[in-house]
């Protein structure tokens, strides 16, 4: 031992890797325990002479590699089977042989860091300094030079024995190694300077945590605006493409489009070459099992407002108006579907009006079926003879004055529902004083209420709309004769 | 201990075939002559020619990339139903060029083939740089190049992960293994050899930069032992993952569901295609080198012929491959397959495939010949028709199959736009810039690794 604390050890050359392995042994025999071989390469053999413990170092990157194994495992059954599963084409969420190529790969990525992280941790390494590399003829340990170093802290180091000792086991040369007299430091203010970079570097990390963090209400920032701004066309939006302006083109003439051909068209559209069937297609076979299809359907979407009988008086409808009365709705009665206008309305456009809705009714097409709603049709039909009243016959109605069949047309088309007699207004207006009365227009033209006026209200109401009313709530009464618009006209005419 | 003068009418190779170093070398020469090069004042003017056309092609790379991110993939000749275009070409190309390297390293390590040593830094240089290359174009062809980071499994505030049951995932995962660990395992066997250049080092900068990266290694022999422990780990988990990884890229194509492409030839086809292509790659990167750089003693005749010959089997390979897929077509009776496969040879990219039988199958059977495999320019000129010809492959597999799909009326003819062309080219520019960088800065040569298989390396003792 020597007092001197900067004092490293002692550094020997040896002519060849043959000596080295020699040496080697001998020091090994001695009994030193803090000393080293250096050379330019591995030398075989050399393990031994040394008596080197075999390094640990393969159990550890067993170790990890299993953690590997079992962390590729468990990240893709959480993320993939628990957290967020995916359903694709039906598979299982959890099925390992898809996944065996993403765990072998993480279980070799594990191995082989923990291979070269671990092994340099346990051989102390990086260092940045180290006594031995300050010998000028150390260079020579990664060239062509083989060494043995002893360290004075050594319980079996003496200066001048273990010199002479190294001398004697086929040293060709023998140094004193010393730390260096001054700090071993890193030089100057590299130091400072690593710790302000790795400041520095953290801010964009910072401030992208920050963004993960928080929510905000702006649009997130796009540096390519392809996402926000497409050149695309919109659906009702405007083109200078097309004459009309319009990005949403209508049907070319005389195609037919995918979905929309049928053997029998009337089956689906209720219109044979424009104009409503007046019976049920051909392919229709109407029985008691095609009627309780009818009333089942019915029963759900049809009764509820129209009333289970269809005489258009629900549950609904009863609430309503009792809110109607209190000013908190506004209401028009369902229609009687077991009323002469319906008996006498085509199937056709019965067809149409569940399909497509009508007013606030909405449209069902999306929702029951095409023979669902034929089978609708028959079962309203069956109500019709059971609850329906047909009215009048002809030669009665021939018998009745013109003001008592208007009355009986009032009644029949359901005008009632949104026009009263009385002066109290519903959503129509009130036809008491109708008749002769000036009636303001949305145009802001003023017309006279005749019978020019009643009927052009009744084939096209959305020619002259009433000022106050909703364009589009008086329905098309196309089916309405003139006989009965005039029959109808007198008897408006005696409200006063 | 040098090797004994030799009459220069006798060929060395011929009386010592089992040396592995050439000429009149010792433990210091082998130093001096793989140190020399990166501490000449100034490297040879080829290098300056190469490296400027290279740092060129690199500048167009970036400005293909720029305008391919600021305007979208359309700038690409990819359409349906040819959506895989070129990019996907050249990551497949890459990254079979990149196979070599490791193979050399960890493959032939572990068949204790000692020749390994003179060109595995190398070649495991040009294999990470390849894998580079490789890496980029996927991620380029995602479009939206910012959002990278979806492939990746990190937790964020959408909740949202990657689906890792896609061959695509697959190959995230394959790919940056593999690139993370062949970069692992390249510098791992360079921190001895930087000691070197460290421990010879005149300037300050040197100094500092080599002593930085050399982790203040001593040779010490404890050391050694776990060094040379973790290398054989290293090669021993490298060498299932260099399988692995062209096996994982094939999968994109074998498990979807396109004649030409569902076939489970797939994998090992395309792991002997990697190893075919990356040989060709050393070939032709070390042949112009070790002239430039004064390396022919360290990578020798013997180097050159074992890599020929490796060359012709995985070519040979290739060609069974190529076969076998036919027959299967028509063993199948598949009407698809056969079509696909027909098509293939004889549809409207007939010239693609045979460019590619011809490079591939046909050209390495010169390497029958010992005098072909001796002659260097022929060996240069072979191995960059297997360059060309495995760029075909990937070509033919990816289009000719796609571009005649189910439906015929979508059948569409791929042409590639001029972005295509000179972003391929540009990778080659970022290939050779990061190349000739390493040749001019860091030990092209495992300098320990040749040391340790010359005859002066091995220890006389008694008891062997």
């Amino acid at each position: 031992m020597t007092n001197d604390n900067n004092f490293y050890g002692l550094l020997a050359e040896f002519e060849d890797p043959t000596a080295l392995c020699k040496g080697a042994e001998r020091v090994r025999d001695a009994g030193y325990k803090h000393w080293d071989c250096h050379s330019p390469f591995p030398v075989h053999g050399l393990d031994d002479c040394m008596g080197v413990k075999f390094t640990r170092l393969p159990w550890i990157v067993l170790t990890m590699g299993l953690i590997g194994l079992f962390s590729g495992i468990a990240l893709q059954w959480w993320t993939n089977a628990v957290d967020y599963p995916y359903d694709i084409s039906g598979k299982p969420v959890w099925s390992l042989p898809a996944n065996i190529p993403v765990i072998f790969e993480v279980t070799v990525l594990f191995s082989a860091f923990t291979a070269f992280f671990a092994m340099w941790g346990i051989n102390g390494l990086p260092r940045w300094y180290h006594p031995l590399l300050r010998k000028k003829s150390f260079a020579k340990a990664t060239d062509d030079g083989f060494f043995i170093s002893i360290e004075a802290k050594d319980p079996s180091f003496a200066l001048e024995r273990t010199g002479d000792f190294l001398n004697t086991i086929g040293a060709k040369r023998v140094e004193e190694v010393r730390e260096a007299d001054e700090p071993t430091n890193l030089p100057g203010n590299i130091k400072a300077k690593l710790w302000i970079t790795a400041g520095v570097m953290l801010i964009p990390v910072g401030m992208v945590y920050q963004t993960w963090d928080s929510t905000t209400t702006e649009p997130r920032v796009h540096l390519v605006k392809d996402m926000d701004k497409q050149d695309r066309f919109r659906s009702q939006g405007e083109t200078s493409m097309f004459a009309d302006g319009r990005m949403s083109r209508p049907q070319i003439e005389g195609t037919v489009a995918e979905g929309q051909f049928f053997e029998d068209m009337s089956f689906v559209t209720g219109k044979d070459g424009g104009n409503y069937v007046t019976a049920m297609p051909a392919s229709i076979t109407v029985d008691e099992k095609f009627l309780a299809e009818g009333k089942k359907n019915f029963d759900i979407f049809c009764g509820l407002c129209h009333g289970a009988n269809g005489a258009g008086n629900s549950k609904i409808h009863e609430r309503a108006m009792m809110l109607a009365a209190q000013g908190e709705a506004i209401w028009v009665q369902p229609t009687d579907l077991t009323g002469v206008r319906i008996m006498d309305m085509a199937d056709g456009q019965i067809f149409e009006t569940i399909s497509n809705g009508l007013n606030t009714m909405p449209a069902y097409a999306a929702q029951i079926s095409t023979e669902e709603r034929w089978a609708i049709i028959a079962y309203m039909r069956a109500l019709q003879e059971e609850y329906g009243d047909a009215g009048p016959s002809a030669d009665e109605l021939a018998k009745m004055t013109p003001v008592e069949r208007g009355d009986l047309v009032f009644n029949q088309q359901g005008c009632m529902a949104c026009h009263t007699t009385n002066g109290t207004p519903l959503v129509g207006p009130t036809f008491k004083g109708y008749v002769g009365s000036d009636i303001k227009l949305t145009t802001g033209e003023t017309v006279k209420g005749d019978l020019a006026y009643l009927t052009e209200s009744l084939r096209d109401p959305l020619a002259k709309t009433r000022e106050g009313s909703i364009p589009g709530a008086m329905v098309a009464y196309p089916n309405i004769t003139d006989e009965q618009i005039s029959d109808l006209f007198e008897y408006l005419s005696t409200l006063k | 201990m040098a090797s004994t003068a030799i009459p220069a009418s006798i060929d060395h190779e011929d009386l010592f075939p089992a040396s592995l170093v050439q000429g009149e070398n010792d433990l210091h020469s082998v130093t001096e002559t793989v140190c020399g090069v990166l501490e000449a004042s100034k490297p040879p003017k080829s290098w300056y020619l190469i490296f400027t056309v290279a740092v060129g092609l690199l500048g167009v790379l970036g400005a293909m990339i720029v305008y391919l991110v600021m305007t979208g993939v359309g700038v690409w000749g990819n359409n349906q139903p040819v959506a895989w275009g070129w990019p996907i070409v050249n990551f497949v190309f890459w990254v079979g060029i990149g196979h070599a390297g490791t193979l050399i390293s960890a493959v032939l390590f572990l068949f204790r083939q000692d020749w390994r040593t003179g060109i595995n830094r190398f070649s495991e240089a040009m294999t990470i740089f390849a894998v580079v290359c490789a890496g980029m174009f996927p991620a380029i062809h995602v479009g939206r190049i910012w959002v990278i980071w979806w492939v990746f499994p990190v937790p964020n505030q959408m909740d949202m992960w990657p689906n890792f049951r896609s061959p695509l995932l697959w190959d995230v995962f394959a790919v940056s293994t593999y690139f993370s660990v062949s970069l692992l395992f390249w510098y791992m066997g360079l921190v001895p050899d930087l000691a070197t250049v460290r421990d010879r080092a005149k300037t300050k900068v040197r100094k500092f930069w080599y002593g930085l990266f050399a982790l203040g290694w001593t040779g010490s022999n404890r050391h050694w032992h776990r060094y040379e422990r973790a290398y054989l780990i290293l090669a021993a988990l490298a060498t299932p993952l260099v399988l692995s990884v062209h096996s994982v890229v094939s999968f994109d194509f074998a498990t979807s569901q396109l004649p030409g492409w569902h076939t489970t030839i797939l994998p090992p086809y395309f792991v002997a295609g990697a190893i075919f292509s990356g040989f060709a790659m050393v070939l032709t990167l070390s042949i112009p080198a070790r002239k430039m750089f004064g390396l022919e003693d360290l990578i020798t005749l013997r180097h050159i012929d074992n890599m020929c010959k490796v060359i012709m089997a995985t070519g040979m390979m290739v060609g069974y491959a190529y076969s076998m897929e036919f027959f299967m077509a028509w063993y199948s009776g598949n009407s698809y397959e056969g079509f696909a496969f027909v098509n293939r040879a004889f549809g409207p990219y007939w010239w693609g495939y045979w460019i590619m039988v011809s490079c591939n199958v046909l050209s390495p059977q010169i390497f029958w010949f010992k005098k072909a495999r001796k002659n260097l320019i022929l060996v240069f000129i072979i191995s960059l028709f297997v360059n060309l010809g495995m760029w075909f492959e990937r070509f033919v597999i990816v289009v000719t199959s796609l571009n005649r799909d189910f439906l015929p009326s979508s059948w569409h003819y791929f042409s590639p736009t001029w972005v295509d062309v000179l972003t391929l080219l540009g990778s080659f520019g970022l290939f050779f810039t990061l190349f000739m960088l390493f040749c001019r800065y860091l030990p092209q040569v495992a300098i320990s690794e040749v040391k340790n298989v010359m005859p002066q390396a091995h220890p006389h003792l008694d008891d062997h």
